[in-house]
């Protein structure tokens, strides 16, 4: 999470940089600029105001979302709110919101692209973990130790791939 | 020097054109001009001149408000740079009056706050808790109306018989609504002042309120869940804003690309571009909408929304709230500075059509 947090937390005046999960708990976060002063201090210092920070702001998020499904529009992708103590921009991607906090006075549009970049990043890192858990739960199949339990026997075929048998009984005891 | 020569020149132009014409057009533009110059004063006499004959032009109040502010600048790098060789309270609390002034209220309190810990006075204390309250007055946030509650009793220990907390006590729990608070403080003023009639009839509103009223921090939760203070009207919401704000949202809804503009104000909306069922829908999402920002906004310690934005498939919603009320935007297109310009106005001018009729 860190190469897809940190290219943000970078850009100049960019406070805070998150990954929430849809239901408001923080998945990762990464502080830029301290608060220029008390104007701009931030709510989220320590884990348990960061928490609560993620909650709120995930609420936000699911509030405008409820409001807008009567509409027949669809759920809004990218959500933001420029106030007088800093702005906040929030971006859909499938399961997570990537959330950044940016100092006053900040244009939001120069957000647009790095955001995006970091939402590429997380989605080619997402790819690669389900690649990498299939190839590791493939080998652990093929070369793991022998069950306890009786099982649907596995054989392989002529190529190498993997055949089931349609029978349901079981064939042997269960130990190979 | 050319440029001093060349502007003054530009600037007869424009007071000779103002002379044929005084329209708002050229009140503007010879304020413009003496912005330019540097002559904020000039500004100033301008803006009020041009307000006297059209009191609801809001791009001469936008600059008055400029040139006072930068004024207001001017004086506090004066201010700040005299408190640094010769600190003294009269110079504190001009400081901390000069952020008040320009919303800045949390630079007020940090400056009260350096007073307070360098003399320890009464006055300065009195200056943070008028900061704070100042705070929970914008924001309406519980822990903000807490703290300058616990403020304004440290003050009364330090200035007792000063009736200025006590006023500002009073206004703190009248504005959140604790009524039984608010009794207590009109009760020590009037031990102060007794006799002061129009005292006296506060404190008889005050008493049928207090009865049906509970704790100061009760009042405090509710000023929080619902973003509204005690002595705001909620009748206000359902008032006609203008006359003036419809011609401005259907010029919005003809540009190209625009599927709706609105103007909301409480559970009023003036809605543009959509039609029967469906601008009605389209008008409560868009409240909606706003609600919930304004609510989270103040939770997260954001202040005041400016500015809410909401892109998908549909287009891009686009909401400029003010002070009470908010217009928006529906586009299928990114909304232009000409279409932002026009919303702030649309709420500028909303809002002074209310403050007129009020």
């Amino acid at each position: 999470m860190k190469d897809v947090l940190d290219p943000l937390i970078r850009i100049p005046g960019v406070r805070l940089a998150l990954l929430i999960s849809k239901d408001g708990v923080p998945i990762a976060s990464a502080k830029g600029d301290a608060g220029r002063s008390s104007e701009e201090t931030d709510r989220a210092e320590t884990a348990e105001e960061l928490e609560a920070f993620c909650g709120l702001a995930a609420g936000w998020f699911g509030e405008l979302h409820r409001a807008v499904d009567p509409l027949a529009w669809d759920r809004p992708n990218r959500i933001s709110m420029r106030c007088a103590r800093g702005t906040l921009v929030m971006q859909d991607c499938e399961r997570v919101i990537l959330t950044v906090l940016l100092h006053r006075g900040v244009v939001i549009d120069e957000l647009r692209l790095p955001m995006g970049s970091a939402i590429t990043r997380l989605e080619r890192n997402r790819r690669r973990g389900m690649t990498e858990q299939r190839e590791s739960d493939s080998q652990h199949t093929n070369d793991g130790p022998p069950g306890l339990f009786p099982g649907v026997s596995r054989s392989l075929n002529g190529d190498g791939t993997d055949v089931r048998t349609q029978n349901e009984v079981p064939e042997t005891s269960g130990e190979r | 020097m050319l440029k001093r020569i060349l502007s003054s020149g530009k600037a007869r132009a424009a007071v000779k054109r103002l002379s044929e014409e005084p329209s708002a057009r050229n009140y503007l533009a010879l304020g413009q001009l003496h912005a330019s110059a540097g002559k904020l004063g000039e500004v100033e006499r301008v803006c009020l001149e041009g307000l006297e004959v059209y009191p609801d032009n809001a791009e001469l109040k936008r600059l008055l408000a400029r040139a006072r502010q930068l004024r207001r600048e001017d004086r506090m790098r004066e201010v700040q740079s005299q408190l640094k060789t010769s600190p003294r309270p009269a110079l504190w609390r001009e400081l901390c009056e000069i952020h008040l002034e320009s919303g800045r209220v949390a630079r007020a309190e940090e400056v009260a706050d350096e007073w307070f810990f360098a003399t320890e006075e009464g006055e300065a204390m009195m200056m943070r808790a008028k900061a704070r309250c100042e705070r929970f007055f914008a924001d309406r946030r519980r822990d903000d109306g807490r703290r300058a509650h616990e403020l304004l009793h440290e003050t009364l220990q330090l200035l007792p018989g000063d009736k200025r907390p006590l006023r500002l006590l009073l206004d703190l729990t009248s504005r959140a609504g604790a009524w039984q608070d608010a009794r207590s403080a009109i009760a020590r003023l009037l031990e102060l002042s007794p006799g002061d009639p129009a005292l006296e009839a506060r404190f008889r509103t005050v008493m049928a309120l207090a009865e049906r009223s509970g704790d100061f921090d009760q009042a405090l939760r509710a000023v929080e869940r619902s973003g509204r203070l005690a002595d705001e009207d909620p009748d206000a919401d359902r008032r006609a804003t203008s006359g003036s704000v419809r011609p401005m949202l259907k010029e919005l809804a003809g540009q190209s690309g625009v599927r709706g503009a609105f103007y909301v104000r409480g559970g009023t909306a003036l809605v543009q571009g959509p039609r029967g069922a469906t601008a009605e829908r389209t008008a409560r999402g868009v409240r909606e909408v706003i609600q919930a920002s304004r609510t989270a906004a103040r939770r997260l310690g954001l202040g005041q929304p400016e500015e809410i934005r909401a892109e998908g498939d549909f287009g891009t919603l686009l909401a400029r709230p003010g002070s009470t009320g908010a217009s928006a935007l529906w586009s299928t297109e990114k909304p232009t500075n000409k279409q932002i310009a026009t919303l702030d106005e649309l709420t500028a001018t909303a809002q002074s059509n209310l403050e007129e009729q009020s």
